[in-house]
C-alpha cells in the first residue's frame, strides 16, 4: 500500500507539473496558438492515462506511436510525377497497461515497424495544383515483443515474454471527414477511421513451448478497427478569428469552432490458423475524453479483453490523460 | 518580379489541394499526428506540389522538411508554411548574378 500511494503521488506531481506548463492554443486576439504551445500539447504521440479504477485500484494505460520518415523526395525527382506516392517510414508503438491489484494481468507491447504508405495523386483543374488523396493505404512489417500473462489449466497465472514477427496492412479511409462534412461542425480534423490486417508468427518464448496453450503458439490473422472522433454539437464554442498582420498571413478572417468532448475506439479481433484451438478472441479499448486545452484532459478509460492467448484485465479508468514525450 | 497577394494565392492554392475547405481555423494537428500522414504530406509538397509549382507559377517550393509540419495547428498555419516556402524566381536569379 505504501508503493501504491508513493507511485500515486508520484503522478499527481507529474500530471500537476505538465498541467502548469500546458497553453491555451489560442491567444487573446484570437489568432491562431504559435508553435510551440502546439507543439507541447496536441504534438506528442503517447497517450498515458492514470486514475482510480471502479474496483479500487490504481490503473495506468500508455498507448502510442512514434514514425520517422525514410524518404527525401525533392522537386526534381520522380516522384514529381507519379500517380500514385509512396512514402517509406519506420515507427515504433507501445501499448500497455498496468494496475495495482497483486494478482493483475498486467501487460506490455512494443513494436518496430518498417512502412509504407500509399498517396494518390490527381491532377488539377485548368492549372489549378493536383490534389492529394490519402494516404489510403499503410503496410508494414511488425517486429514485435510483448509481455503478458495467461491462466493455466489450473487456474494459476503464468507470465510470459514472447517475440513476434507479423506482416500487414492498414486501409485508412481518407474520404471520410469531406464526405461527411464533420469538420465544418467540429472545428477540427480527425484522424480517419483505420481498419488493419495482420498476420502474426511467434518466433520465441520465454517459458518452454511445450508447456504453452496451442492458442498462446499459434500463428494468428489479427483485424484491428481504430477511429477517433471529435462529438460535434455538444458543448462546442465558435470564435471569430482576425487575420493577422503578419507578412505571411494568407487569409482572411475565419471562424473557430471548438468542440470539447471526444470519443475513441480500437476493437482488436485475433483469430489463430494454426494449432487446435481456432477461438476467435477481442480486445477493447474505448475512451471518452474532454479536452480542456492543455497537454492533460479528463478521460473515462475501459480497456478488457484477449489477445492472442493472453488476458487482459477489466480496466475502468476514470482520470486524466495526458500526453507524452513530444 | 511577382507581387506579395500572387505569392499568396498560390499557397492558398497549395493549402487547398490537401484541404479543400474555405474555413482556415480548422484544427488539423490530429490528422497530421497520425503516422503516415506527417510524412505522406511533405513527400506530395516536395513532389508533385512542387513540380506544379514550378511550371504555373512565377516561384519555385523551397524543400519542406517532415518536422516542420510539427508545429502546424490550423490550416491557416500551414498556409503560413507554404507561402514561406515560395521562394520568387526573380529574385533568386539575382542573387546568382549577385554571387557571380
Amino acid at each position: 500500500m505504501v508503493y501504491i500511494g508513493r507511485l500515486s503521488a508520484a503522478y499527481l506531481f507529474i500530471a500537476c507539473s505538465l498541467g502548469a506548463q500546458a497553453t491555451p492554443p489560442v491567444s487573446t486576439n484570437g489568432a491562431p496558438a504559435s508553435a510551440e504551445s502546439a507543439q507541447a500539447s496536441d504534438k506528442s504521440p503517447f497517450d498515458f492515462t492514470f486514475g482510480p479504477q471502479e474496483n479500487g485500484n490504481f490503473g495506468t494505460t500508455l498507448k502510442g506511436s512514434k514514425f520517422y520518415s525514410l524518404s527525401n523526395i525533392g522537386p526534381n525527382s520522380a516522384a514529381a510525377t507519379r500517380k500514385l506516392l509512396v512514402s517509406p517510414f519506420i515507427g515504433v508503438s507501445v501499448d500497455a497497461g498496468w494496475n495495482s491489484a497483486s494478482d493483475a494481468a498486467n501487460n506490455a507491447s512494443f513494436s518496430v515497424r518498417p512502412s509504407l504508405g500509399l498517396s494518390s495523386v490527381r491532377e488539377g483543374k485548368s492549372g489549378e495544383p493536383p490534389r492529394m488523396v490519402g494516404p489510403w493505404l499503410h503496410a508494414y512489417v511488425d517486429l514485435r515483443e510483448r509481455y503478458g500473462n495467461f491462466k493455466q489449466e489450473d487456474s494459476t497465472v503464468q507470465r510470459i515474454n514472447q517475440t513476434m514477427g507479423g506482416l500487414g496492412v492498414e486501409f485508412r479511409y481518407s474520404g471520410f471527414d469531406e464526405q461527411f462534412n464533420l469538420s465544418s461542425r467540429t472545428g477540427k480534423i480527425d484522424e480517419p477511421p483505420r481498419l488493419s490486417l495482420t498476420y502474426y508468427t511467434v518466433r520465441g518464448t520465454s517459458v518452454e513451448e511445450a508447456a504453452l496453450p496451442d492458442e498462446l503458439k499459434a500463428d494468428v490473422i489479427q483485424l484491428d478497427l481504430k477511429a477517433s472522433l471529435t462529438i460535434p454539437r455538444l458543448q462546442c464554442t465558435v470564435k471569430i478569428v482576425q487575420s493577422s498582420d503578419d507578412e505571411e498571413e494568407v487569409f482572411g478572417p475565419g471562424k473557430s469552432i471548438s468542440c470539447p468532448w471526444s470519443f475513441s475506439v480500437d476493437l482488436l479481433g485475433t483469430k489463430p490458423t494454426s494449432g487446435t484451438q481456432r477461438k476467435g478472441e477481442v480486445l477493447y479499448d474505448l475512451a471518452l475524453s474532454y479536452d480542456v486545452e492543455g497537454s492533460i484532459k479528463p478521460v473515462l478509460h475501459y480497456r478488457s479483453g484477449k489477445e492472442h492467448g493472453l488476458e487482459y484485465d477489466r480496466q475502468l479508468i476514470l482520470g486524466i490523460l495526458m500526453k507524452l514525450f513530444p | 518580379m511577382a507581387t506579395i497577394e500572387e505569392k499568396k494565392a498560390v499557397a492558398r492554392a497549395l493549402v487547398r489541394s490537401k484541404y479543400p475547405t474555405n474555413n482556415p481555423d480548422i484544427n488539423i494537428r490530429s490528422t497530421l499526428d497520425e503516422p503516415v500522414e506527417e510524412i505522406a504530406t511533405a513527400d506530395f509538397y516536395n513532389g508533385p506540389g512542387a513540380r506544379w509549382v514550378m511550371l504555373n507559377t512565377p516561384f519555385l517550393w523551397a524543400h519542406l522538411n517532415h518536422q516542420e509540419l510539427g508545429s502546424v495547428q490550423t490550416i491557416r498555419d500551414f498556409g503560413k508554411i507554404c507561402f514561406a516556402h515560395l521562394a520568387d524566381r526573380s529574385e533568386l536569379f539575382e542573387l546568382e548574378i549577385f554571387e557571380d
